[in-house]
Protein backbone atom coordinates (compact mmCIF):
# COMPACT_ATOMS: atom_id res chain seq x y z
CA UNK A 1 0.00 0.00 0.00
CA UNK A 2 1.21 3.59 -0.72
CA UNK A 3 2.75 5.79 2.25
CA UNK A 4 1.36 8.43 3.71
CA UNK A 5 2.88 11.79 2.75
CA UNK A 6 2.56 15.09 3.58
CA UNK A 7 1.22 15.62 -0.15
CA UNK A 8 -1.26 12.86 0.95
CA UNK A 9 -2.12 13.81 3.81
CA UNK A 10 -3.46 17.12 2.07
CA UNK A 11 -5.05 15.37 -0.79
CA UNK A 12 -6.71 12.90 2.09
CA UNK A 13 -8.04 15.72 3.81
CA UNK A 14 -9.75 17.10 1.26
CA UNK A 15 -11.08 14.02 -0.30
CA UNK A 16 -13.20 13.67 3.02
CA UNK A 17 -17.00 14.44 1.90
CA UNK A 18 -20.66 13.91 2.57
CA UNK A 19 -21.53 11.27 0.45
CA UNK A 20 -21.57 7.34 0.61
CA UNK A 21 -18.15 6.36 0.48
CA UNK A 22 -15.75 3.92 2.01
CA UNK A 23 -12.22 4.39 -0.16
CA UNK A 24 -8.37 4.77 0.40
CA UNK A 25 -7.94 8.03 -0.62
CA UNK A 26 -4.41 10.27 -0.55
CA UNK A 27 -3.21 7.05 0.85
CA UNK A 28 -5.40 7.23 4.19
CA UNK A 29 -8.40 4.68 4.86
CA UNK A 30 -11.48 7.16 4.74
CA UNK A 31 -15.25 6.24 5.39
CA UNK A 32 -18.15 8.85 5.64
CA UNK A 33 -21.31 8.02 5.81
CA UNK A 34 -24.13 8.65 3.52
CA UNK A 35 -25.97 11.53 5.59
CA UNK A 36 -25.84 13.77 8.26
CA UNK A 37 -26.82 12.08 11.31
CA UNK A 38 -29.06 13.35 14.29
CA UNK A 39 -25.55 13.98 15.92
CA UNK A 40 -24.10 15.93 13.01
CA UNK A 41 -20.91 15.50 11.15
CA UNK A 42 -18.91 14.31 13.34
CA UNK A 43 -14.63 13.78 12.18
CA UNK A 44 -12.50 11.13 14.00
CA UNK A 45 -8.99 10.23 12.96
CA UNK A 46 -6.20 7.41 14.40
CA UNK A 47 -2.42 8.42 13.73
CA UNK A 48 0.74 6.07 14.83
CA UNK A 49 4.28 6.54 14.65
CA UNK A 50 5.98 3.34 12.79
CA UNK A 51 9.01 4.02 14.80
CA UNK A 52 8.04 4.47 18.21
CA UNK A 53 4.54 2.59 18.28
CA UNK A 54 2.86 5.60 19.86
CA UNK A 55 -0.54 6.51 18.46
CA UNK A 56 -3.28 9.06 19.02
CA UNK A 57 -6.68 9.38 18.40
CA UNK A 58 -9.71 11.71 18.20
CA UNK A 59 -13.11 11.97 17.46
CA UNK A 60 -15.91 14.42 17.36
CA UNK A 61 -14.95 16.79 15.64
CA UNK A 62 -16.13 19.51 13.26
CA UNK A 63 -13.80 19.08 10.72
CA UNK A 64 -11.42 16.43 8.95
CA UNK A 65 -8.17 18.65 9.59
CA UNK A 66 -8.69 19.20 13.06
CA UNK A 67 -9.48 15.61 13.47
CA UNK A 68 -6.01 14.51 11.50
CA UNK A 69 -4.38 17.01 13.52
CA UNK A 70 -5.26 16.17 17.08
CA UNK A 71 -4.62 12.30 16.59
CA UNK A 72 -1.21 13.71 15.63
CA UNK A 73 -0.84 15.66 18.40
CA UNK A 74 -1.69 12.86 20.47
CA UNK A 75 0.63 10.29 18.56
CA UNK A 76 3.27 12.88 19.63
CA UNK A 77 6.18 11.75 17.37
CA UNK A 78 7.32 13.55 14.22
CA UNK A 79 7.10 10.55 12.43
CA UNK A 80 3.78 10.23 13.23
CA UNK A 81 1.23 10.06 10.41
CA UNK A 82 -2.67 9.59 9.97
CA UNK A 83 -3.42 5.65 8.58
CA UNK A 84 -7.77 6.20 9.50
CA UNK A 85 -9.78 9.09 9.24
CA UNK A 86 -13.46 9.16 9.60
CA UNK A 87 -16.53 10.95 9.51
CA UNK A 88 -19.85 9.43 11.42
CA UNK A 89 -18.06 5.84 11.58
CA UNK A 90 -14.96 4.31 13.12
CA UNK A 91 -11.68 3.53 12.56
CA UNK A 92 -9.01 0.84 14.02
CA UNK A 93 -5.92 0.49 14.06
CA UNK A 94 -3.82 -2.82 13.63
CA UNK A 95 -0.39 -4.27 14.54
CA UNK A 96 1.40 -7.06 12.77
CA UNK A 97 5.41 -8.21 13.22
CA UNK A 98 6.01 -6.22 10.07
CA UNK A 99 3.35 -3.50 9.75
CA UNK A 100 0.59 -1.21 10.79
CA UNK A 101 -2.69 -1.22 9.37
CA UNK A 102 -5.52 1.49 9.23
CA UNK A 103 -9.01 0.78 8.73
CA UNK A 104 -12.66 3.59 8.60
CA UNK A 105 -15.73 2.19 7.67
CA UNK A 106 -19.57 2.97 9.26
CA UNK A 107 -19.31 0.28 12.07
CA UNK A 108 -16.39 -0.92 13.72
CA UNK A 109 -16.10 -4.48 12.72
CA UNK A 110 -15.77 -3.51 9.16
CA UNK A 111 -12.98 -0.97 10.23
CA UNK A 112 -11.10 -3.46 12.25
CA UNK A 113 -11.50 -5.59 8.97
CA UNK A 114 -9.80 -3.27 7.10
CA UNK A 115 -6.96 -2.48 10.02
CA UNK A 116 -6.16 -6.41 9.97
CA UNK A 117 -6.03 -6.79 6.24
CA UNK A 118 -3.31 -3.97 5.38
CA UNK A 119 -1.45 -5.35 8.73
CA UNK A 120 -1.42 -8.41 7.67
CA UNK A 121 -3.07 -9.94 10.71
CA UNK A 122 -2.24 -9.54 14.36
CA UNK A 123 -3.89 -7.30 16.89
CA UNK A 124 -6.25 -4.26 16.91
CA UNK A 125 -4.17 -1.82 18.19
CA UNK A 126 -6.53 0.95 19.31
CA UNK A 127 -10.15 1.86 17.58
CA UNK A 128 -12.23 4.96 17.90
CA UNK A 129 -16.11 5.80 16.11
CA UNK A 130 -17.85 9.14 16.48
CA UNK A 131 -20.99 9.56 18.45
CA UNK A 132 -23.62 7.87 17.42
CA UNK A 133 -22.01 4.76 16.00
CA UNK A 134 -20.47 1.32 16.81
CA UNK B 1 -21.45 22.04 35.70
CA UNK B 2 -18.76 20.29 37.67
CA UNK B 3 -19.05 17.14 39.16
CA UNK B 4 -18.01 16.41 42.07
CA UNK B 5 -14.87 14.33 40.67
CA UNK B 6 -14.02 17.41 38.78
CA UNK B 7 -14.06 19.34 41.96
CA UNK B 8 -11.92 17.08 43.95
CA UNK B 9 -9.21 17.33 40.98
CA UNK B 10 -9.12 20.87 40.72
CA UNK B 11 -9.21 20.44 44.70
CA UNK B 12 -6.06 18.18 44.59
CA UNK B 13 -4.38 20.54 41.55
CA UNK B 14 -4.64 23.32 43.69
CA UNK B 15 -3.30 21.92 46.65
CA UNK B 16 -0.21 20.11 44.65
CA UNK B 17 0.50 23.47 42.67
CA UNK B 18 0.92 25.33 45.95
CA UNK B 19 2.84 22.62 47.71
CA UNK B 20 4.94 22.55 44.65
CA UNK B 21 5.66 26.69 45.64
CA UNK B 22 6.38 26.19 48.74
CA UNK B 23 9.13 23.35 48.06
CA UNK B 24 11.00 25.22 45.85
CA UNK B 25 11.80 27.57 47.93
CA UNK B 26 13.21 25.41 50.89
CA UNK B 27 14.74 22.78 48.74
CA UNK B 28 11.52 19.82 48.84
CA UNK B 29 12.02 16.36 49.33
CA UNK B 30 9.90 13.25 49.27
CA UNK B 31 7.57 15.22 52.18
CA UNK B 32 6.99 18.88 52.69
CA UNK B 33 7.68 18.84 56.62
CA UNK B 34 7.99 17.09 59.60
CA UNK B 35 4.22 16.97 59.49
CA UNK B 36 4.08 14.81 56.22
CA UNK B 37 6.36 11.80 57.53
CA UNK B 38 3.45 9.62 57.85
CA UNK B 39 2.47 10.57 54.75
CA UNK B 40 5.45 9.35 53.19
CA UNK B 41 5.72 6.23 55.50
CA UNK B 42 2.29 5.08 54.35
CA UNK B 43 3.29 5.85 50.37
CA UNK B 44 6.30 3.77 51.05
CA UNK B 45 4.62 1.03 52.68
CA UNK B 46 1.67 1.13 50.01
CA UNK B 47 4.17 1.03 47.02
CA UNK B 48 5.68 -2.15 49.05
CA UNK B 49 2.41 -3.66 49.37
CA UNK B 50 1.51 -2.82 45.08
CA UNK B 51 4.84 -4.30 44.27
CA UNK B 52 4.21 -7.57 46.05
CA UNK B 53 0.24 -7.52 45.36
CA UNK B 54 -1.12 -11.02 43.42
CA UNK B 55 -4.74 -10.08 42.76
CA UNK B 56 -7.27 -7.56 43.28
CA UNK B 57 -10.95 -6.33 42.53
CA UNK B 58 -10.61 -2.74 40.44
CA UNK B 59 -12.83 -0.08 39.14
CA UNK B 60 -11.20 2.48 36.55
CA UNK B 61 -14.22 5.16 36.12
CA UNK B 62 -12.86 7.95 33.26
CA UNK B 63 -14.77 11.50 33.49
CA UNK B 64 -14.32 13.73 30.92
CA UNK B 65 -12.50 13.10 27.68
CA UNK B 66 -9.13 11.39 27.94
CA UNK B 67 -7.67 11.26 24.21
CA UNK B 68 -6.20 7.85 25.07
CA UNK B 69 -9.43 6.13 26.39
CA UNK B 70 -12.57 4.77 24.40
CA UNK B 71 -14.52 3.84 27.80
CA UNK B 72 -15.49 5.57 30.89
CA UNK B 73 -15.39 2.50 33.07
CA UNK B 74 -13.46 -0.69 33.49
CA UNK B 75 -14.19 -3.13 35.99
CA UNK B 76 -12.77 -6.51 37.16
CA UNK B 77 -10.69 -9.33 39.24
CA UNK B 78 -6.77 -8.68 38.21
CA UNK B 79 -4.73 -11.22 38.94
CA UNK B 80 -1.06 -9.59 39.15
CA UNK B 81 1.01 -12.38 39.75
CA UNK B 82 2.62 -15.33 38.97
CA UNK B 83 1.11 -14.52 35.53
CA UNK B 84 -1.30 -10.94 34.58
CA UNK B 85 -5.23 -12.59 34.28
CA UNK B 86 -8.50 -11.48 35.01
CA UNK B 87 -11.77 -10.75 33.39
CA UNK B 88 -14.37 -7.79 34.06
CA UNK B 89 -16.90 -5.36 32.32
CA UNK B 90 -16.43 -2.54 30.13
CA UNK B 91 -18.28 0.85 29.22
CA UNK B 92 -17.91 2.17 26.28
CA UNK B 93 -17.84 6.34 26.07
CA UNK B 94 -17.14 6.78 22.12
CA UNK B 95 -19.94 5.68 19.46
CA UNK B 96 -22.61 4.51 21.12
CA UNK B 97 -22.36 3.57 24.51
CA UNK B 98 -22.44 0.32 25.51
CA UNK B 99 -21.52 -2.60 27.75
CA UNK B 100 -19.02 -5.29 27.00
CA UNK B 101 -16.83 -8.31 28.58
CA UNK B 102 -13.03 -8.25 28.64
CA UNK B 103 -11.18 -11.16 29.43
CA UNK B 104 -7.21 -10.99 29.67
CA UNK B 105 -4.91 -14.17 29.62
CA UNK B 106 -1.79 -15.71 27.99
CA UNK B 107 -0.56 -11.61 27.12
CA UNK B 108 -3.55 -10.80 25.10
CA UNK B 109 -6.80 -9.30 26.03
CA UNK B 110 -10.00 -10.20 24.29
CA UNK B 111 -13.72 -8.52 24.25
CA UNK B 112 -16.87 -8.46 22.64
CA UNK B 113 -17.26 -4.48 23.29
CA UNK B 114 -19.21 -2.76 20.17
CA UNK B 115 -19.04 -5.46 17.79
CA UNK B 116 -20.44 -7.97 20.08
CA UNK B 117 -17.93 -10.94 19.20
CA UNK B 118 -14.31 -11.18 21.25
CA UNK B 119 -11.78 -9.88 19.32
CA UNK B 120 -8.14 -9.93 19.83
CA UNK B 121 -7.01 -6.95 21.42
CA UNK B 122 -3.28 -7.57 21.85
CA UNK B 123 -1.78 -6.26 25.19
CA UNK B 124 -4.97 -4.28 25.51
CA UNK B 125 -4.36 -0.55 25.04
CA UNK B 126 -7.39 -1.01 22.68
CA UNK B 127 -9.63 -1.40 26.28
CA UNK B 128 -7.23 -0.42 28.85
CA UNK B 129 -3.79 -2.01 29.54
CA UNK B 130 -4.38 -3.69 32.85
CA UNK B 131 -1.11 -6.11 31.70
CA UNK B 132 0.66 -3.07 33.10
CA UNK B 133 -1.34 -1.67 35.87
CA UNK B 134 0.54 -3.62 38.82
CA UNK B 135 3.89 -3.66 36.52
CA UNK B 136 6.73 -2.51 38.84
CA UNK B 137 7.79 0.39 36.54
CA UNK B 138 4.84 1.34 34.37
CA UNK B 139 1.94 0.95 36.76
CA UNK B 140 0.71 1.54 40.21
CA UNK B 141 4.06 0.42 42.13
CA UNK B 142 6.12 3.24 40.08
CA UNK B 143 3.78 5.60 40.62
CA UNK B 144 4.18 5.48 44.65
CA UNK B 145 7.65 5.07 44.38
CA UNK B 146 7.85 8.22 42.51
CA UNK B 147 5.69 10.34 44.09
CA UNK B 148 6.59 13.55 45.66
CA UNK B 149 5.25 16.65 47.15
CA UNK B 150 3.31 14.68 49.24
CA UNK B 151 0.95 16.35 51.65
CA UNK B 152 -2.09 14.36 53.94
CA UNK B 153 -5.36 15.71 53.23
CA UNK B 154 -7.16 13.55 56.72
CA UNK B 155 -9.40 10.36 56.60
CA UNK B 156 -11.53 9.17 54.63
CA UNK B 157 -13.61 5.72 54.01
CA UNK B 158 -13.12 4.93 50.12
CA UNK B 159 -14.88 0.95 49.98
CA UNK B 160 -15.41 0.37 53.91
CA UNK B 161 -11.76 0.95 53.85
CA UNK B 162 -10.55 4.00 56.42
CA UNK B 163 -8.11 5.51 54.67
CA UNK B 164 -5.62 8.44 54.60
CA UNK B 165 -5.39 10.74 51.52
CA UNK B 166 -2.67 12.15 50.75
CA UNK B 167 -2.04 14.67 47.79
CA UNK B 168 1.25 14.86 46.11
CA UNK B 169 2.78 14.79 42.52
CA UNK B 170 4.35 12.14 40.56
CA UNK B 171 6.52 12.52 36.97
CA UNK B 172 4.50 13.17 33.99
CA UNK B 173 6.03 9.85 32.44
CA UNK B 174 4.21 8.04 35.59
CA UNK B 175 1.25 10.02 35.55
CA UNK B 176 0.80 8.94 31.59
CA UNK B 177 1.10 5.21 32.34
CA UNK B 178 -2.22 5.05 34.20
CA UNK B 179 -4.32 6.81 31.64
CA UNK B 180 -2.18 5.23 27.90
CA UNK B 181 -1.37 8.73 26.95
CA UNK B 182 1.41 9.54 25.54
CA UNK B 183 4.35 11.81 26.47
CA UNK B 184 5.45 13.18 23.01
CA UNK B 185 8.58 13.95 21.80
CA UNK B 186 10.13 17.87 22.89
CA UNK B 187 7.65 16.95 26.35
CA UNK B 188 9.12 17.34 29.80
CA UNK B 189 8.74 13.21 30.85
CA UNK B 190 9.46 14.89 34.30
CA UNK B 191 7.14 17.36 34.53
CA UNK B 192 5.30 17.35 37.75
CA UNK B 193 1.74 15.79 37.69
CA UNK B 194 -0.74 16.13 40.58
CA UNK B 195 -2.21 13.20 42.14
CA UNK B 196 -4.14 11.80 45.04
CA UNK B 197 -4.18 8.25 46.89
CA UNK B 198 -6.16 7.18 49.28
CA UNK B 199 -4.08 4.66 51.61
CA UNK B 200 -5.49 2.02 54.19
CA UNK B 201 -4.46 3.44 57.97
CA UNK B 202 -4.05 0.43 58.81
CA UNK B 203 -2.99 -3.52 57.74
CA UNK B 204 -0.87 -3.71 54.76
CA UNK B 205 -1.59 -0.12 53.26
CA UNK B 206 -3.10 -1.30 50.50
CA UNK B 207 -3.90 1.30 47.63
CA UNK B 208 -7.37 1.77 48.00
CA UNK B 209 -7.68 4.70 45.20
CA UNK B 210 -5.84 6.90 43.42
CA UNK B 211 -7.04 9.59 41.10
CA UNK B 212 -5.31 12.00 38.74
CA UNK B 213 -6.21 14.34 35.73
CA UNK B 214 -4.65 13.22 32.64
CA UNK B 215 -5.95 16.11 30.52
CA UNK B 216 -8.05 19.50 31.45
CA UNK B 217 -11.85 18.55 32.77
CA UNK B 218 -10.95 15.22 32.96
CA UNK B 219 -10.48 12.76 36.43
CA UNK B 220 -9.08 9.29 35.83
CA UNK B 221 -9.75 7.29 39.24
CA UNK B 222 -8.91 3.66 40.18
CA UNK B 223 -10.46 2.26 43.39
CA UNK B 224 -9.29 -1.30 44.81
CA UNK B 225 -10.70 -4.43 47.22
CA UNK B 226 -10.31 -8.03 47.59
CA UNK B 227 -6.60 -8.07 47.86
CA UNK B 228 -5.24 -11.78 47.21
CA UNK B 229 -8.51 -12.93 46.35
CA UNK B 230 -7.79 -15.88 43.74
CA UNK B 231 -8.60 -14.83 40.27
CA UNK B 232 -9.70 -17.01 37.09
CA UNK B 233 -9.88 -16.56 33.34
CA UNK B 234 -11.00 -18.63 30.45
CA UNK B 235 -9.66 -17.66 26.90
CA UNK B 236 -13.04 -16.94 24.87
CA UNK B 237 -13.80 -18.32 21.81
CA UNK B 238 -11.92 -15.53 19.63
CA UNK B 239 -13.31 -14.34 16.61
CA UNK B 240 -11.32 -11.70 14.79
CA UNK B 241 -12.84 -9.82 12.26
CA UNK B 242 -11.70 -11.43 8.74
CA UNK B 243 -8.86 -9.07 7.28
CA UNK B 244 -10.49 -7.21 3.71
CA UNK B 245 -9.04 -4.85 1.70
CA UNK B 246 -9.39 -0.95 1.53
CA UNK B 247 -7.13 -0.19 4.21
CA UNK B 248 -3.84 1.50 4.87
CA UNK B 249 -0.50 -0.17 5.69
CA UNK B 250 2.55 1.36 6.94
CA UNK B 251 5.76 -0.65 7.29
CA UNK B 252 7.33 -0.67 10.70
CA UNK B 253 10.79 0.81 11.38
Amino acid sequence: MTKYTQRQKTLGRAAVGVFAASLVAGGISVATAPTASAYGMYHGAIAVSPSTGSWGRSWDYDTTGQANNEALSQCGYNDCEVLAQFANGCGALAESDSAYGGGAAADLYSAESRALGQAGGGYIVTWVCTSGHD
Amino acid sequence: MKSRLQIVAASATAAAAALTVGLSACGGSNSNSADNSDAANLVKNSATASTDLTSTHFVLTADGKIPSLSVDKVEGDLQNKPAVLGSGSVNATVGNAQNGQWVFIDGHMYSNLLTGKYIDYGPGTAIYNVNNLFDANKGIPGVLNNMTNLHEQGSETIAGQNTEKISGTVPASYASNLSGMTIGQGKDKNAPVPITVWIQKTGDHELVQVQSAPVDNSTLQLTFSDWGKPVTATKPAVSNPPALPGGTELKKK
